[in-house]
């Protein structure tokens, strides 16, 4: 049975001021340690594939995995951050600029061509997930993947939705998730139904409660 | 806010070989070991109050606990695990006979909710004992509460608090599919405030 395990990066400098992220953002001394902890965890699994997002911050957690693996690790912009409006990077997340953009972008949820600015809408984020998914079928064993909190919740749903993620039920469900930094999603492929299932979502307790 | 830990019960006489377990069906030797562990996980929680299924595989299970930790415990129906038709029983889950007993029961669900296959639970009652048992969890006055339930239970409130309680069998039945198999004792964290979240799923 071939499985995911999805890690989100540790702490950002973003994370901690609670502004929109950049593709350039850092680890803070917090999220390196966390990194390191992750590291430890992931090295006793028997996995044989590491794909890990061409951020910043989520090649600075994957660093001391590969350190403590063989493995050579595939650096894919699959795996980055559902892109938002270049425009609102380092603002408040509960700023005006961003909150008036997120409110919109709900309602035209549903509209394909619809963009905001340069950020990535439902449709372009579900047809780079498809790519992603083809990407883990090419590749033989288990397979770790360093990403993002809200790009996780999205591959969640889609797996959850058998690949039928619609813009409806995503905006009605994507705040019941809550992401960790450096928390585990596992997903298993079935393979006598052919599909992939959720087995376990954010397991963060390598940091105890 | 409210924390739910939602457990699945230790590992049970039918669980070893996958079956329709039987209501009477009694942890094991590893299950009772399991609940002991889980006992330990549970202090560290600090949940002040166990909720459990009536069943005996989750009540042996929270009488461990309470044993151990001192916990109390009450009992509530809306936990109890799905009650499929008395005819299939001790039957496997996998094969001929079981995917034709599931997808029936998906044909008359999906037709018509009410309708009863045997003597199994039907859809609309198990949706009302759900969204009874969420209630109950959000008008409690504890803030962490720990429920000792089933596997089928703790896939179908993920399910529902998704859907915002709504009613869609179709969609629960699929959703359901892409959930893989529960570890006995694995736990589940939701937090509620005036909605549900899902912290995490399944963690050993």
């Amino acid at each position: 049975m071939k499985k995911i395990y999805l890690a989100r990066h540790g702490e950002s400098t973003s994370n901690v001021s609670h502004v929109v992220q950049s593709p350039n953002d850092a680890l803070t001394e917090v999220g390196v340690r966390q990194a390191e902890v992750l590291a430890e965890r992931l090295a006793k699994l028997p996995f044989q594939n590491l794909v890990v997002s061409d951020f910043e911050r989520a090649k600075q957690t994957a660093a001391p995995l590969i350190a403590k693996t063989s493995i050579q690790p595939i650096y894919s912009e699959l795996l980055r951050e559902a892109k938002r409006p270049t425009s609102l990077a380092g603002t408040p997340i509960d700023g005006d600029g961003f909150m008036n953009f997120d409110k919109i972008a709900l309602e035209h949820v549903s509209e394909d061509k619809w963009h905001f600015e340069d950020e990535e809408n439902f449709y372009d984020i579900v047809v780079r997930i498809k790519n992603l998914f083809a990407l883990i079928d090419s590749l033989e064993g288990d397979i770790v993947l360093v990403s993002h909190g809200r790009l996780s919740i999205y591959i969640v749903m889609y797996v959850l939705m058998g690949g039928k993620l619609t813009p409806e039920v995503w905006s009605s469900d994507f705040t019941t998730f809550t992401t960790n930094n450096t928390g585990i999603t596992v997903f298993s492929y079935k393979d006598h139904e052919k599909l992939w299932a959720l087995t376990t979502y954010n397991d963060h307790a390598h940091f105890a409660e | 806010m409210k924390t739910i830990y939602l457990v699945r019960h230790g590992q049970a006489v039918g669980n070893e070989i996958a079956v329709f377990k039987k209501p009477s069906a009694l942890l094991n030797e590893r299950g009772v070991l399991e609940a002991s562990v889980l006992s330990q996980k549970l202090m560290l929680l600090e949940p002040e109050l166990i909720v459990s299924s009536p069943l005996p595989r989750a009540m042996q299970t929270s009488e461990i606990i309470n044993q151990e930790t001192s916990i109390p415990f009450i009992i509530h129906e809306g936990f109890s695990g799905i009650r499929h038709a008395t005819s299939m029983a001790g039957k496997l889950k996998e094969g001929d006979e079981a995917n034709q007993y599931l997808k029936t029961i998906k044909r008359m669900y999906t037709d018509n909710p009410d309708s009863h296959y045997e003597d199994a639970e039907n859809y609309t009652e198990f949706h009302a004992r759900l969204c009874t048992a969420l209630q109950f969890l959000e008008q409690r006055s504890e803030s962490k509460i720990a429920v000792v339930t089933h596997e089928s239970i703790i896939k179908s409130l993920l399910i529902l608090v998704l859907h915002n309680k709504a009613y869609n069998p179709v969609l629960n039945i699929d959703l359901k599919n892409h959930m893989g198999k529960m570890l006995n004792t694995g736990i589940t964290k939701f937090e509620y405030t005036d909605t549900w979240k899902l912290v995490s799923w399944n963690v050993n």
